[in-house]
């Protein structure tokens, strides 16, 4: 029966084969936050998102296992490249997502990526397409809409898998939409135009905050804290969240893909009839609802899950993948 | 004994009586909740943080309203962001429990009817639970009161609040409840009313095991923060559960599969009855026809057959309408109850006059 193999796998004690060969974990840099280690009660390896997917299809033959958790689905010609290169079917697991939720102590305003690019980034393009010295100070400033209050925002700590949700996808977007025209051809030139940030008192980073909630509170009613999924199930006191391009931040919009400050998390793996069972024994207990549902280990160091019914069905697939190799 | 023992001991006996006479916790303004707030015996429950009681009371009934349910306690308990209000829970509950329960109208035939969900409702128990925007202007004793705690302490408060209702009953006690939030934290009109009310439904079981005095666990979240994480916490729950029990052993991976696969079917229903679908109308219609052939087979006659089939329809409804009335009206003499369901006010009634308080 599908699905039986994972699930079976979840409880089993570790495979034989497990212990004969060293397996490649791998696990991108900004994700090692999510401790996969500590779930498989194996050792992973962080990697660079710039090298991982070299790393992992360019793995020996000699090397039963692989595993790796990335936040970018593989290219067709990396896909092509790497599954021939490994001698089974390579599977790319969609198992939850990161997301950025701006959240306040109470005020409720509508977000887009444009008010924010123009709200945190240093170099602003002005009429006659110079840049300039961003000194917008009130929200009230940049849309009659908005609160007439200062702009304070608390930004994700550097390094983080949320920080670059921030200036890849809502900076470049908002820097595309509001200065498209502007912009340098250069790619480089163009994303440190767009991402980076201002440094006077509008922005704070999160590294040395006690909590969020507290950070919050002390900066007025219109201050915004950009916090991942971890911050929002570590604070309970955390219930005010701005739309973003008019939807609503939740687990059920940040997994259907209408939350869009929000990255995937795929678990990559090849399955081959010799190696279905060992990567079952590792792939199992990592799909565990106790790992990726809303109340597993993996929401509470920052994945978003997947909708129930996408869990149970990730579940039931990956099992039947696991069946038909090892048939 | 010499008479400094003998009043002491007095003193300890009276002590000891009213002790007995009284409930075992009554919440007094100013205290603050978290959880459960213990009302006549019963639990109950309140969205995760720090409640502060603002009103006590009870609502006195009609004479002719009266029951042997003694009197509606009633509490109004209110939470804060600095110095605004940003929600209210409004509960009233009965003092004494009766044996054979509550009589008609019940209380959730009123509500607005686009966000409500009727749970169950049977003789003997009732629970269900609606959504609406309300203006807090009047109300109770127990708001009075609270509106004075507030207004002692510089608070703000909205006069315009969305509102959560919740009525649960069985055959012993009722709970009466309404949690008003402030709607400033809310996105737009439709959208808050429908993730108060996805919320609500969510909450209602609560009031059902609190009334039991089952309520275990932490509180649950309040409708803007549970509207950020998981839209089927129930499932979530159940998952894991499962997930556990295989994990033991208990049950067979097979089993467990098939099982987490079955509770994704499980939704909350309402127990009005459905309206009638083309399934129904097709009944409805295909016997008069039936009828109508079968006549003009059998007479040839077109007018004649038109006669017969209206006739044998006309026959049929009346006999159908005169028995249903007659099983109605014994149904209803048998499931009287002597008490009628109590005349409440709530926050929000200004054309109600406001009844005792103590």
């Amino acid at each position: 029966m599908a699905g039986l193999w994972l699930i079976v796998a979840l409880f089993a004690p570790a495979w034989p084969c497990v212990a004969a060969a060293q397996p490649m974990l791998l696990v991108q840099d900004d994700l090692a936050d999510l401790r996969p280690n500590e779930v498989t009660g194996q050792t992973w390896a962080t990697t660079s998102r710039a090298d991982l997917q070299g790393q992992f299809c360019a793995a020996r033959s000699g090397t039963p296992t692989r595993l790796a958790l990335v936040s970018h689905a593989l290219s067709r010609r990396q896909r092509d490249d790497c599954a021939a290169a490994k001698d089974g079917k390579l599977v790319e697991a969609l198992i939850g997502r990161r997301a950025v939720i701006a959240m306040t102590s109470g005020a409720n305003f509508a977000l887009t990526p444009e008010l924010l690019y123009r709200a945190l980034v240093r170099d602003v393009a002005a009429p006659d397409g110079e840049f300039i010295a961003n000194r917008v100070a009130r929200w009230r400033d940049l849309d009659a809409s908005l609160p007439d209050a200062p702009i304070r925002i608390l930004l994700p700590p550097s390094g983080s898998i949320e920080s670059r949700i921030v200036s890849d996808v809502i900076l470049y977007e908002g820097c595309a939409v509001r200065a498209g025209a502007m912009l340098p051809a250069d790619p480089l030139k163009r994303m440190a135009i767009c991402t980076t940030l201002r440094t006077d008192n509008a922005v704070t980073h999160a590294a040395d905050r006690p909590t969020v909630t507290a950070w919050l509170r002390g900066q007025g009613n219109a201050a915004l804290a950009l916090v991942g999924v971890a911050v929002l199930l570590a604070e309970p006191d955390l219930e005010t969240a701005l739309p973003l391009d008019g939807v609503t931040p939740s687990f059920a919009s940040i997994a259907d893909g209408r939350y869009r400050a929000a990255l995937p998390v795929y678990l990559l793996t090849v399955i081959s009839p010799e190696t279905a069972r060992t990567v079952a024994g590792i792939a199992g207990p990592l799909l565990a609802e106790a790992t990726i549902g809303p109340l597993g280990k993996l929401p509470r160091r920052g994945l978003a899950p997947l909708a129930a019914a996408d869990r149970v069905k990730l579940r039931v697939s990956l099992g039947r993948e696991f069946e038909n190799a090892a048939d | 004994m010499r008479l400094t023992d003998k009043c002491l001991a007095a003193v300890v006996l009276l002590l000891a009586l009213a002790g007995g006479m009284l409930p075992a916790w009554a919440a007094e303004p100013g205290e603050t909740v978290q959880g459960i707030l213990p009302l006549a015996d019963k639990q109950l429950p309140l969205p995760r943080g720090e409640w502060i009681v603002a009103g006590m009371g009870v609502q006195t009934q009609p004479q002719d309203a009266a029951g042997p349910f003694g009197v509606v306690r009633s509490a109004v308990l209110i939470q804060r962001s600095g110095d605004r209000v940003t929600a209210i829970a409004e509960f009233n509950t009965n003092e004494i429990a009766l044996s054979d329960g509550w009589d008609a109208p019940h209380p959730c035939d009123a509500a607005a009817a686009d966000f409500r969900l009727d749970r169950y409702h049977s003789r003997l128990d009732a629970a269900c639970v609606s959504v609406a925007t309300s203006h807090i202007a009047g109300g109770p004793p127990a708001w009075q009161q609270a509106l004075g705690f507030i207004a002692s302490r510089h608070w703000q408060c909205d006069e315009t609040m969305l509102t959560a209702a919740f009525v649960v009953s069985d055959r012993q006690d009722f709970v009466d409840a309404r949690l008003h939030f402030d709607p400033a934290g809310f996105p737009g009109q439709d959208d808050a009313q429908r993730i108060l009310f996805a919320w609500a439904t969510r909450f209602a079981p609560e009031f059902e095991k609190g009334l039991a005095n089952q309520l275990t666990g932490p509180p649950f979240d309040g409708p803007l923060r549970a509207a950020l994480l998981s839209d089927t916490p129930t499932l979530d729950s159940r998952l894991l559960e499962l997930e556990a029990l295989q994990g033991d052993g208990a049950i067979s991976a097979a089993d467990a599969l098939s099982q987490q696969q079955a509770a994704q079917n499980e939704r909350p229903r309402s127990a009005e009855p459905e309206p009638v679908s083309v399934d129904g109308w097709y009944y409805r219609l295909s016997t008069p026809l039936i009828n109508l052939v079968t006549a003009y087979g059998v007479t040839q006659s077109a007018p004649l057959a038109v006669a017969i089939a209206l006739t044998e329809h006309v026959a049929h409804t009346f006999v159908y309408a005169a028995t249903q009335a007659s099983w109605d009206r014994a149904t209803g003499q048998a499931t009287r109850h002597t008490s009628a369901w109590p005349v409440l006010i709530h926050i929000g009634d200004t054309d109600k006059p406001a009844g005792a308080t103590s």
